[in-house]
């Protein structure tokens, strides 16, 4: 557990500093995170992560999509990494269009929050990082982190078809539906058509 | 103890003002003592520079508006304009003001991007040194070839003894390319300079860089590139004000943040940098170089500052 620690430990830091940064600036940001940072800040899984996945900025109440960063926050970002010698992309928002088609219904009830200062990050809940990283897993095929991480998680049979139901909503390809099945298959689920709805 | 560390950062102001001090001595600003006698001495960026830090130094704003209000035939607007451009950060309040009092107690000078005047009452102390003396070697190539571009060209050539576009120049100079260049053929005209075509580029050099120099006497050694070094220093000037935050990761990161901002200026003067190791771990390396760089540029010493280098002095940098 030692490197889990030391990695969440680095990433509580950045974020902590970014934190100080944008409170010192006076300027704050409510932002949803995603992917492998967000199940480390869970304590959810231990494998090493160099960015986080940022995907929308709460604003009145409302998640929006986030395309890019912005400046204050782009600029207050770059300046952490430069001085904690992080990747130019710690912070990025590259699965942002998993905002386009909508998120996992009750999304927001279930979120675990996180305050940093000046920054304040909504973090899914188990349940819907797995709707997010299977997804990602048969997108990406079974050697891909997502896959591994998917695994971490321990699913339950319940879980992965709330999931599953989730993923065909974001594609609703023949292709993309058969793919899903062999990775649910891979975790033991076998799953009929009228299951994925 | 936070990682500014308000020690240091008293260190660090006390040190810049003696530096200022000492400079400005240079020019004739009524102060004590003489640290920076072989330092050729650049007005303009030294104008330019000074009144972001010397706000903070009453005594010395007030001799240095004193100089300046008696002296400023000296100085070119045309200069102040361009180092103004491109040193941003130095377009503060402090520079409005410092100009419009200038402007206001000298009842003729007209330097750029002047506000509103402060109070202020002629102190008669300072006056302008002997032109014959080595420090001043760049105001009196101004009094023998004129205040224009022509001194400036003939100056940076003289001191580097490289060959350079004229574009190169303007940027060296801080004069417009077209007036550098309009220069650079009169004195091609006199034979003073002499053009190289290399590519679709025209260099130009001096014809005789001994008999000028022997004709403009004894000069300081140390000429450094003025705005790039008064860049460093008022740099880790504004770093003291972080002793107003309080929180230790916003001066890291802040601190970090100042040190990107020169390192390019310190390769430049092959001024030795710190150590740039990630994080709060750099925090006394900063301090440590900082208090160091600062005191041996106070006392006008560059030995104990300066990296392995083929030169033995700081020189204009220039690419070559």
């Amino acid at each position: 557990m030692l490197d889990m620690d030391v990695q969440r430990e680095a990433l509580e830091e950045a974020l902590a500093t970014l934190g100080a940064v944008l409170q010192e600036q006076r300027t704050p940001y409510e932002l949803l995170a995603v992917g492998g940072s967000g199940l480390l800040l869970l304590g959810l899984i231990n494998r090493p992560t160099g960015d986080l996945d940022v995907i929308a900025l709460l604003q009145r109440g409302v998640f929006e999509k986030l395309e890019s960063l912005p400046e204050p926050l782009q600029v207050a970002a770059d300046q952490v990494g430069e001085a904690l010698g992080l990747d130019d992309r710690w912070l990025n928002t590259g699965p942002s269009s998993l905002m386009d088609l909508g998120l996992p219904r009750g999304l927001e009830h279930r979120l675990v929050t996180r305050q940093y200062g000046g920054l304040c990050l909504h973090l899914p809940s188990r349940e819907d990082q797995i709707c997010f990283k299977l997804h990602a897993a048969v997108d990406r095929g079974p050697d891909d982190k997502h896959y591994e991480d998917l695994k971490i998680l321990e699913p339950t049979r319940d879980e992965l078809i709330i999931g599953a139901r989730w993923t065909v909503t974001h594609d609703i390809s023949e292709g993309f539906r058969q793919m899903l099945k062999e990775c649910l298959a891979s975790l033991g689920v076998e799953v009929s058509d009228d299951e994925l709805g | 103890m936070t990682s500014l560390d308000s020690e240091a950062a008293q260190t660090l102001r006390r040190e810049i003002h003696k530096f200022y001090w000492g400079v400005w001595s240079e020019l004739g600003v009524s102060g004590w003592g003489r640290t920076h006698e072989d330092w050729a001495i650049d007005p303009e960026p030294l104008i330019v520079f000074s009144p972001s830090v010397i706000a903070s130094e009453p005594r010395l704003r007030d001799e240095v508006i004193d100089w300046c209000s008696d002296n400023w035939r000296h100085v070119s607007a045309v200069r102040l304009r361009h180092l103004l451009n491109g040193n941003e950060n130095e377009e503060t309040d402090a520079w409005g003001q410092f100009a419009a009092t200038v402007n206001r107690s000298s009842g003729a000078a007209k330097w750029p991007r002047a506000t509103t005047e402060r109070k202020f009452a002629r102190t008669g102390r300072s006056s302008l040194r002997p032109l014959s003396e080595r420090s001043m070697i760049f105001l009196r190539m101004r009094s023998i070839f004129g205040l224009s571009a022509r001194t400036e060209v003939l100056r940076y050539l003289l001191f580097t003894g490289e060959r350079s576009t004229a574009a190169m120049l303007a940027a060296q100079t801080n004069y417009a390319k077209r007036n550098v260049a309009e220069a650079c053929e009169s004195l091609v005209q006199a034979g003073v300079l002499q053009s190289t075509q290399i590519g679709n580029r025209l260099y130009f050099s001096l014809v005789d860089g001994e008999a000028l120099s022997a004709f403009l006497g004894p000069s300081a050694h140390i000429r450094p590139d003025w705005p790039v070094l008064l860049r460093v220093v008022n740099a880790v000037f504004s770093w003291t004000q972080l002793e107003k935050t309080s929180n230790d990761r916003v001066v890291t990161v802040e601190t970090h943040r100042v040190f990107n901002g020169i390192r390019g200026d310190l390769n430049a003067l092959r001024l030795e940098a710190p150590d740039h190791v990630v994080g709060s771990q750099f925090m006394p390396i900063w301090r440590n170089w900082s208090v160091m760089l600062m005191r041996s540029l106070a006392a006008g010493d560059l030995a104990l500052t300066q990296s392995a280098a083929p030169s033995t002095e700081i020189t204009e940098s220039h690419p070559r």
